[in-house]
């Protein structure tokens, strides 16, 4: 099991900037150093991994130290010890717990659970609401002992009379089922003048379990989505609780309401907002999810937050939420002027035992020191980030169509679930994971892992393989600039106006509308665009205004998902822009972009393309200069061939530009390889590569306007061809063409009709 | 009942045959009969199916049964040093776990 893993505050940094980095390393010592990552290929196919090691201020050796991860989210309002004065106290929400069997999870604390102390509405061990109460000495508690269910909304309150001494909770549905009784309020009896209070701040959906190293860290982790909570300074009747569930209360409770929360305020930030007028504000820890229906979500006053925000003022808090790992540095780099631009990875070893933390060095803003920048797609990156597929679902082996090859990363994951999801993944009460970040250890971004997707004999997918194009590059003596999707969504065209090519990765999939318009407005500028991968601009993504290193993704309406949000959750709650396809969004299919389009993946083995009509048009003549072959890239590192795994096709129906040249074709895709379901209304018979005509890579050319040109590969294997015989292939010769012709100054004319 | 199920996976097609393919290339495009037998015995939950875990990148891999979600996986007897030799074994594996058919090396 791994015992070193790390991570940086940042992935992009530019010289004159300093980049820290935290570790977790359970040996006594460690020894660290900075390397360029040119080839992270460890199979023996492949060229020598290439990691070229660059003296600088990381050198040397530091001592090793545990450090964890407290994930699960919360709320958390810092209220000292405002109830003390006044033991009785009421605590009410609407809560739609997704895992009541789950065992003890607070709705509302005030507990300190090292002293043992507080008051707390829970979901209690019998899966029903209930009350905790405890001076420190003693503990009272009561449930209402019927289960909710799971997904399904309830008032809960619990109140205490510290005058009267009695404790009571309520429970009460929101719909009632036939043969399900989970309706009921209970009493007991308890010491008055309890004097429950503590220094623990209020929390939803945790208990207090202190700080650790800065952090607050959450107990009695609740799943599920909580819905106007309140609290009063008095042990109010069911019949008061149920008046103040709305967003009216009588003037009669104002006096006794210590606080009233309205989660659609400020959905795309942190705070969280009292608007009892006691100004009990407060904030989210880890990053729970918003932007999600609420209790009385109707589906027809609109489908947006922004719409009726009434509607979506609940979050929706998980046990594993993470954000910010937080960890304490143990060292930084200040990047020197002199350090090239590129891709840099601190190498971590101890006892046998290696570990990297990848990082970009960008050139300084308005600085480029090449006119070719290769677009590191940390978005992507992002969303795959610790990536749970080889151990959550049993049917990715039909995606694979081959053994489930487990790495030793995956297996901590599994076992390490604090470690965050990826955007792929559910969270453990079967939501979908629609927010990931880099603040934590990335454990899938760096030279010679391995993963499941990608085919043999390298087994690269992401990050690793497209270690493929820099040594590519290198090899070739191509010197180019790195940038990040950071970058680009922080800059816009700016990032990109300066280089004259910009070259992808192999699946640079997610995009941000800010994203997405720079490289449109590059290629409408005279730049020019090599696609070197599949599946590209894909999915919308946004990006958090207030909060760094945090995407989000809505896989709203259709597409090739690992899952679907619910009816209501289609519109991102960083932006409020609606999620989804680009390919939905107005004109902004990838084909507009890129002349292809997603059209199908598989992961067995790969496929070749053939020359097709478009080689032959002059316009095109330069890309296969040299290249007398009918048959391209039946070689590789990824399935053996250039065109698998996720393949784009060419389709002027879906956005293709008229003139776009189809250079290559690819052809006999295994029957892995599906049609994507986005094309498909009924589904049908005969939607498999060995059947199906539209599962094929198209390579693409065309011009754009102001002398720019875009050339499209269509399929994530086809770098994997790139390193085949040392370099020397056609794939490989037909690339370089294309470099060489897209790094000449000289315009591509659009053609004329 | 689980020999019917064999049959109605492979329709008529001789057993033999069919693992004769598989043992010959386990990986990529199969025969129609052959491929819907694999996505069967390929279908097993993650709560006891049959993977590997790689011991020595590009080197060597050990059998596993997953247990499910979050669960440590159980290291089972088994070390390959081909890729294609460990496919053979789980497919001998899932042939009696599903089928209840012993198959000869
Ligand atoms: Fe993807």
């Amino acid at each position: 099991m791994l015992k070193i893993t790390g991570y940086a505050d940042r992935v992009s940094v530019m010289p004159g900037q300093t980049i820290r980095f935290m570790v977790n390393c359970e040996y006594p010592q460690y020894e660290a150093g900075v390397v360029r990552v040119v080839q992270g290929d460890s199979a023996p196919e492949a060229p020598p991994v290439k990691l070229v090691p660059v003296p600088s201020t990381v050198d040397g050796r530091y001592p090793g130290r545990k450090q964890v991860i407290h994930a699960g989210s919360f709320a958390r309002i810092d209220c000292g010890d405002r109830f003390a004065a006044s033991p009785s106290f009421s605590m009410q929400a609407m809560v739609m717990p997704t895992t009541p069997k789950k065992g003890r999870q607070a709705i509302i604390s005030k507990w300190d659970e090292a002293a043992g102390k507080g008051i707390a509405l829970v979901v209690a061990e019998d899966g029903s609401a209930g009350i905790e109460l405890s001076d420190g000495a003693h503990k009272v508690t009561l449930s209402v002992g019927k289960p909710m269910l799971a997904k399904h909304w309830y008032l809960v309150a619990a109140t205490y009379d510290g005058a009267a001494g009695k404790v009571a909770v309520h429970q009460q549905p929101q719909h009632d089922f036939p043969t399900i009784d989970d309706s009921g309020s209970t009493e007991a009896n308890a010491p008055a003048g309890f004097a429950w209070d503590n220094a623990a701040p209020l929390l939803f959906a945790a208990s207090w379990g202190g700080e650790d190293a800065g952090r607050p860290v959450g107990r009695a982790l609740y799943n599920g989505k909580i819905d106007r909570p309140r609290v009063s300074t008095a042990a109010l009747t069911l019949a008061e609780i149920e008046a103040l569930r709305g967003d009216r209360w009588p003037e009669r409770l104002a006096g006794t309401l210590a606080g009233a929360w309205d989660f659609a305020d400020d959905i795309p930030g942190v705070t969280v907002r009292d608007i009892s007028g006691r100004r009990l504000d407060g904030a989210v820890v880890n990053m729970p999810t918003r932007g999600v229906t609420g209790h009385n979500f109707t589906g027809e006053d609109g489908m947006c937050w922004k719409d009726r925000p009434d509607q979506w003022s609940a979050i929706h808090f998980h046990d594993d939420d993470v954000y910010d790992a937080g960890w304490q540095a143990d060292f930084s780099l200040t990047v020197p002027e002199t350090m090239k631009s590129g891709i840099y990875a601190v190498r971590i070893h101890a006892e046998g035992e290696e570990q990297f933390v990848t990082f970009v060095v960008r050139p300084a803003r308005g600085k480029p020191t090449s006119k070719l920048a290769f677009l590191f797609p940390l978005a992507t990156y992002m969303a795959y980030a610790n990536e749970h597929f080889g151990t959550n679902d049993g049917l990715v082996e039909l995606h694979l169509n081959r053994a489930l090859v487990l790495h030793p990363h995956q297996q901590f994951l599994n076992e390490h679930r604090e470690y965050g999801h990826s955007l792929y993944d559910l969270h453990s009460d079967g939501s979908g994971v629609y927010y990931s970040s880099r603040l934590r250890p990335v454990l899938n971004l760096r030279p010679k892992v391995e993963a499941n997707h990608g085919a043999g004999p390298s087994h690269l997918w992401l990050f690793n393989a497209d270690t493929h194009i820099t040594s590519w590059l290198e090899h070739f003596d191509q010197d180019y600039d790195v940038i990040t999707d950071e970058d680009l969504h922080e800059e816009g065209f700016s990032l990109l106006s300066g280089y004259r090519t910009v070259m992808t990765a192999t699946h640079p999939e997610y995009y941000s509308r800010e994203m997405y318009d720079a490289v449109q407005r590059f290629t409408h500028s005279g730049g020019r665009l090599i696609y070197l991968g599949g599946n590209g601009f894909y999915w919308r993504i946004a990006y958090n205004r207030t909060q760094p290193g945090i995407i989000e993704v809505r896989r709203s309406e259709g597409g090739s998902r690992a899952w679907e949000p619910p009816t209501g959750e289609y519109y991102h709650s960083f932006t409020g822009e609606y999620g989804g396809m680009w390919r939905r969004q107005g004109g902004r299919s990838p084909n507009h972009l890129v002349g292809v389009g997603f059209t199908a993946q598989g992961f067995d083995v790969s496929s070749y393309y053939r020359r097709a009509s478009g080689a032959d048009d002059p316009r095109a003549a330069f890309i296969l200069d040299g290249v007398d072959d009918e048959i391209l890239g039946d070689f590789g590192l990824t399935g053996g061939g250039a065109s698998g795994m996720e393949l784009d096709r060419h389709d002027v129906s879906l956005g293709s530009p008229p003139h776009s040249l189809v250079v290559a074709r690819s052809e006999r895709q295994t029957e892995a390889h599906v049609h994507v379901v986005e094309d498909l209304l009924f589904n049908h018979m005969g939607t498999t590569g060995d059947v199906n005509d539209k599962v094929h890579a198209d390579l693409v050319f065309f011009e754009t306007p102001n002398g720019g040109a875009v050339f499209s590969v269509g399929s994530i294997a086809y770098s994997g061809a790139l390193p085949w015989n040392n370099y020397d292939n056609n794939i490989s010769r037909l690339t370089l063409n294309v470099l060489r012709r897209f790094m000449d100054p000289a315009p591509f004319p659009l053609p004329q009709a | 009942m689980a020999r019917q199920d064999l049959e109605r996976l492979i329709q008529g097609e001789d057993l033999d045959t069919l693992v004769a393919e598989f043992r010959a290339k386990p990986t990529g495009q199969h025969s129609a009969a052959l491929q819907r037998l694999v996505n069967h015995i390929r279908s097993e939950s993650m709560d006891g199916k049959l993977a590997l875990l790689c011991t020595k990148p590009h080197e060597e891999w050990r059998l596993v049964r997953m247990n499910g979600r979050a669960k440590p996986m159980t290291l089972l007897d088994g070390i390959f040093h081909d890729l294609n030799d460990a496919e053979w074994a789980i497919f001998k594996l899932r042939m009696k776990r599903h089928f209840d058919v012993d198959l000869a090396d």
